[in-house]
């Protein structure tokens, strides 16, 4: 599925211009528009559906803050993953036989993409550890470890930075004095 | 004679539900069958073996709103991962003694005690899990019941999982069949 033919905008088409498409989709095949039990009120009930993927597939993309610092191995990878192709990205990671960090990187982008959370953290760790000091591969690891690291701590009434993560053995980026002495419970915006 | 019974039930049940809801039974039987070929073939994968029933809960929770469709797969997806993982992990004494399909045995070659080193990934990818299910209700739109879903996820589930990492186990919550049964 192309989620930008599904909402009907272009790939270059702003946040404010996609949800305005995805709200009058959802207008149009809002089941309170058809009789209850129709089969029209099913078949629209099932593009609703799929607008919904399509917007929710969108937004994810954008939210990931996608850079392309890639080598020119990667650009047709990254820009599978900017459009929301998740499945032909893969395919195309699979059929590649080198593999060197940015394969794993971008192979932890699709697997959590699609909920695979162990393998991702395994990808991102792999990544980080063959190019130390990559500031995406980075990011993609201290964003797992914050939210783990905030569920764990979420309602415990404490403000204190969750190391349990087995990714913070290898990354110490938020082992600063500044972070672990204070009352910061986002350690990572002190540490730059 | 019991099993025939109870054999006899559930194709009832099955063929009821397919009346009710004819995609949900195809979505049970495909989850089933995944999970079977997984077992058989001793997957290691955490991801592919959870994602069974992860992918059967995003479908389920989807039809109550189809307006909100996209966040209550996202809930969906991430509650019948946790609910399979943490019925694994709780049974991996039982089934490692009975030698049957247990993901995590297979995954960390587990052989007695669980190490600590192992705790602490599994921990990790719970924290994550449930964090993506609390990510996914905080984006849906709920006219009632929003604290006792809140409750549910954000404690009851974190409960849960800090007791079963620490080895206490509640006799008498049923447990959920994360075992392939053929119908």
């Amino acid at each position: 599925m192309n989620p930008y033919q599904v909402l009907g905008v272009d790939q270059s088409a702003s946040d404010e211009e996609v949800k305005k498409a995805y709200r009058k989709l959802v207008k149009r095949y809002h089941p309170d528009r058809y009789e209850h039990g129709s089969n029209e009120q099913k078949a629209a009930s099932e593009k609703l559906k799929q607008v919904n993927a399509a917007y929710d597939m969108i937004t994810k993309v954008k939210q990931g803050n996608f850079d392309w610092s890639g080598a020119p191995q990667f650009t047709e990878i990254r820009m599978a993953i900017q459009r929301g192709a998740i499945g032909e990205a893969e395919a195309m990671l699979n059929r590649m036989t080198e593999r060197p960090a940015e394969w794993h990187y971008l192979m932890g982008v699709v697997l959590l993409r699609r909920g695979w959370y162990d393998g991702a953290a395994e990808h991102f760790t792999r990544a980080y550890q063959m190019e130390p000091g990559n500031r995406e591969y980075e990011k993609a690891m201290r964003a797992m470890t914050q939210s783990a690291g905030m569920y764990a701590d979420f309602g415990d009434g404490e403000n204190t930075v969750n190391m349990s993560s087995p990714m913070c053995k290898i990354c110490a980026c938020c082992a600063c004095l500044g972070c672990l002495g204070s009352n910061l419970y986002w350690p990572w915006l002190c540490c730059f | 004679m019991m099993a025939m019974v109870r054999r006899a039930t559930l194709k009832r049940a099955f063929a009821k539900a397919g009346e009710i809801a004819p995609g949900v039974v195809a979505s049970m039987r495909e989850s089933a069958d995944k999970l079977h070929a997984l077992e058989a073939e001793k997957s290691a994968n955490t991801d592919a073996a959870a994602d069974t029933y992860a992918v059967l809960f995003g479908k389920v929770l989807q039809e109550l709103d189809v307006v909100q469709s996209h966040i209550l797969y996202d809930l969906g997806y991430s509650m019948g991962r946790w609910v399979y993982l943490i019925d694994a992990y709780d049974d991996i004494g039982h089934d490692m003694k009975h030698g049957e399909y247990n993901v995590f045995v297979n995954k960390y070659g587990i052989a007695g005690d669980i190490p600590e080193d192992v705790r602490e990934q599994v921990r990790f990818n719970f924290n994550y899990t449930l964090s993506m299910a609390m990510d996914a209700l905080k984006r849906l739109e709920i006219k009632q019941n929003r604290p006792l879903l809140e409750n549910i996820v954000c404690l009851g589930m974190k409960e849960r999982t800090k007791n079963i990492l620490e080895g206490i186990t509640d006799e008498s919550l049923p447990g959920v069949g994360r075992r392939s049964k053929r119908v």
